[in-house]
């Protein structure tokens, strides 16, 4: 009886000592996994350290010059475009602040040489625009990469004010593998930018979006969503999304039209992917802004206006 | 002894692991919320679904624009009275130039009302030495759209009056003993005129009078106004040559009364003027001439305007009505380039677009030859 009892008492021992050795085993993985988790977000967290206050200063409106100062960054500025939109979007563009930029290149499917339109080698559409971009990038490499610091893609409905993004580079290293755009944190790992809202593509990010990204494992050719799959393409490359906001963590690059913005009109997406919480009011907006989206054509006009020649005295 | 041990250490490890196990889970709940975008790839991508026509660009509908022009009680009024009328219907509009988010008052009401990033709190007042006292005619049923004027531009005034039908101690609002109605608008505006001199003439040296749809940059109507003395008989605005002999100013542009002006039609004008006339601003024109108040012209020396009747993308779109033509002093100009770079005033600005102005003009800056 005595011998039994003693046994069973040996093997409780033991088995206590075997589930306690599992309980902390498995306690140190799930402390590891949510640790992993946590890294996951690295983009969130900075965006929401970042205190913004309502500095709402009055700023004075300087009259538009259009000097450059010698050490700011030359910037060549793509617009993605198509043959049914050359006279009602991209002309405009062309009119306002298109000009502004070191060099604009409007890329289409058709090459029309009295707009001064290249054309690419890919169909027309939305379902096309990763290719459009890819091949733009490669025409772009092949023909401009080093005469250029900085490469700005945006839409034929993207207003960019090219000063505030020229002050917003200048302190950057060119030969980063980096990007800055309106930050969307989903989908991929360390997140993409908005394709509407314009992204800028440092020289080395271009070099590796160039030269690597016709390998079919790590980029997409074509189809997709074109933000999606050349922020995959880049992600793979080894290229990261900058922080995108000014010092005060008010956004520059918009994807919406500033009205938008102001008051907080957003689809239900955005509240989730955008990576500084879809924030409303001009206190989340900087100054120094760089660019909105969905800009009607005439609007460029109103827009210029404003920003380069009403003064407030 | 040994058996009393042993159970110790055993329920106190239970303890421990039980306690590490809850924080644990509650760690990770907490957690949970913003780990489910990053992770979660059945998420829609956006745009597709995301029906693009309901953005657009800073400037009116067809539907505002139409709104507010049937309801604008100066100058198409007085067209309607004067000439066949052309009303502006979408179809003399290109709508695919147009655009604009579709908000109701409602949705900027509840948007902006309570919003703890008002726009109330950061704005600096334009130099005092010149006072302009701003004052609004609205109506009970259209404090909503003047709340955004008093958010926004009207900060700026030295003094802000709003005239209705009814006093609002809250809004605030001042009552004046004349009906609502496009038909009594002139009256409500001498009436408005009278009080202001009973009440206020000493109390500023320039009189602004603006719409509820009006946007001014006070700044610019101070800078303007510096060259000019509040003692000489005379009235800012934009220059209509037409239906008054010396011409008359818009209404809707907004237009500036020195004092002068306004303690003379507070001394000879309830008796002279004509108080029943459709078009206010007309019916002003012609009270100041009568008195000897002259109306003075605001171009720029390079002859931009200054005060403007409509948005301005209009002005820029030069998709002017008929009328506008034959009435506007300096020949319907369009074009970014024909509008002042000190530009003062723009009409029919909804309420949204008052918000995009103020952070266009108040914050949205161009850094020119700078680098960090």
């Amino acid at each position: 009886m005595r011998a039994r009892q003693r046994r069973w008492r040996h093997e409780t021992e033991v088995l206590s000592f075997i589930i306690k050795v599992g309980l902390y085993c498995s306690l140190v993985v799930t402390g590891y996994l949510i640790g992993a988790v946590f890294q996951n977000d690295p983009n969130v967290s900075i965006y929401n350290k970042i205190d913004v206050s309502a500095n709402g200063d009055w700023i004075q409106i300087n009259k538009g010059d259009e000097e450059k100062p010698s050490n700011s960054p030359s910037v060549l500025c793509w617009i993605a475009t198509a043959p049914q939109f050359l006279q009602n979007r991209a002309s405009h563009v062309k009119s306002t602040w298109g000009k502004r930029c070191d060099k604009t290149l409007y890329f289409s499917s058709v090459t029309n040489t009295t707009f001064g339109a290249v054309g690419l080698n890919v169909t027309e559409g939305r379902e096309h625009l990763t290719a459009k971009s890819q091949e733009a990038f490669r025409h772009i490499y092949n023909n401009y990469f080093n005469d250029y610091d900085w490469f700005l893609k945006a839409d034929d409905n993207t207003y960019v004010i090219v000063e505030n993004l020229k002050y917003f580079l200048s302190g950057k290293d060119k030969n980063e593998p980096i990007y800055f755009g309106h930050h969307f944190q989903s989908i991929i790992e360390g997140g993409y930018t908005s394709g509407g809202a314009g992204y800028v593509l440092s020289k080395e990010a271009l070099r590796r979006l160039a030269e690597k990204g016709d390998d079919k494992i790590l980029c997409r050719q074509d189809g997709g969503a074109e933000d999606v799959e050349i922020g995959t393409c880049l992600h793979n490359l080894g290229v990261t999304v900058g922080y995108s906001h000014d010092e005060s963590g008010r956004s520059l690059f918009h994807c919406f039209d500033p009205i938008s913005h102001l008051v907080g009109r957003y689809p239900e997406w955005y509240k989730k992917f955008d990576a500084a919480g879809a924030q409303k009011g001009k206190a989340y907006m900087g100054n120094d802004a760089i660019s909105f989206h969905y800009v009607k054509p005439m609007d460029m006009y109103l827009f210029d206006y404003f920003l380069y020649h009403v003064k407030v005295h | 002894m040994r058996l009393q041990m042993k159970k110790l250490m055993y329920s106190c490890e239970c303890i421990v692991i039980l306690s590490i196990i809850v924080s644990l889970i509650t760690v990770h709940i907490w957690k949970c919320p913003s780990t489910a975008s990053v992770t979660d790839e059945s998420k829609p991508l956006p745009p597709e679904s995301f029906d693009k026509s309901r953005l657009g660009g800073v400037s009116l509908t067809n539907e505002d624009l139409h709104k507010q022009m049937g309801d604008d009680s100066n100058t198409f009024m007085r067209a309607r009275d004067t000439k066949v009328y052309k009303p502006l219907y979408p179809g003399s509009f290109d709508k695919s130039r147009l655009g604009g988010v579709s908000l109701t008052n409602e949705d900027l009401h509840i948007q902006m009302e309570d919003d703890p990033n008002t726009f109330m709190r950061d704005f600096k007042k334009p130099n005092s030495t010149i006072q302009v006292l701003c004052w609004v005619l609205t109506s009970p049923t259209r404090l909503k759209n003047s709340i955004h004027v008093k958010n926004t531009w009207a900060r700026r005034c030295d003094q802000l009056l709003f005239f209705s039908s009814e006093t609002n101690s809250k809004f605030p609002t001042i009552g004046l003993p004349v009906p609502e109605g496009h038909d009594k608008l002139s009256e409500k505006t001498f009436s408005a005129l009278e009080y202001m001199y009973n009440h206020y003439l000493n109390q500023a040296d320039w009189f602004l009078k603006a719409d509820d749809d009006t946007y001014v940059i006070m700044e610019n109507l101070k800078l303007f106004l510096s060259g000019k003395s509040p003692n000489d008989l005379v009235y800012y605005g934009h220059h209509f040559n037409a239906l008054v002999k010396q011409g008359f100013h818009s209404g809707g542009a907004g237009y500036v009364i020195s004092k002068a002006a306004l303690k003379k039609f507070g001394d000879f004008g309830k008796k002279n003027c004509n108080n029943g006339g459709v078009g206010e601003d007309v019916e002003i024109g012609k009270c100041f001439e009568k008195l000897g108040v002259e109306a003075g012209k605001s171009v720029d020396s390079q002859g931009r305007s200054r005060f403007h009747c409509f948005h301005p993308e209009l002005h820029v779109v030069g998709q002017y009505p008929s009328w506008y033509f034959e009435y506007d002093t300096y020949h319907a100009k369009m074009g970014e380039r024909s509008m002042s770079d000190s530009a003062i005033s723009f009409h029919y600005i909804t309420p949204s677009n008052m918000y995009m102005l103020e952070y266009f003009i108040y914050h949205l800056h161009v850094h020119q030859a700078e680098v960090k």
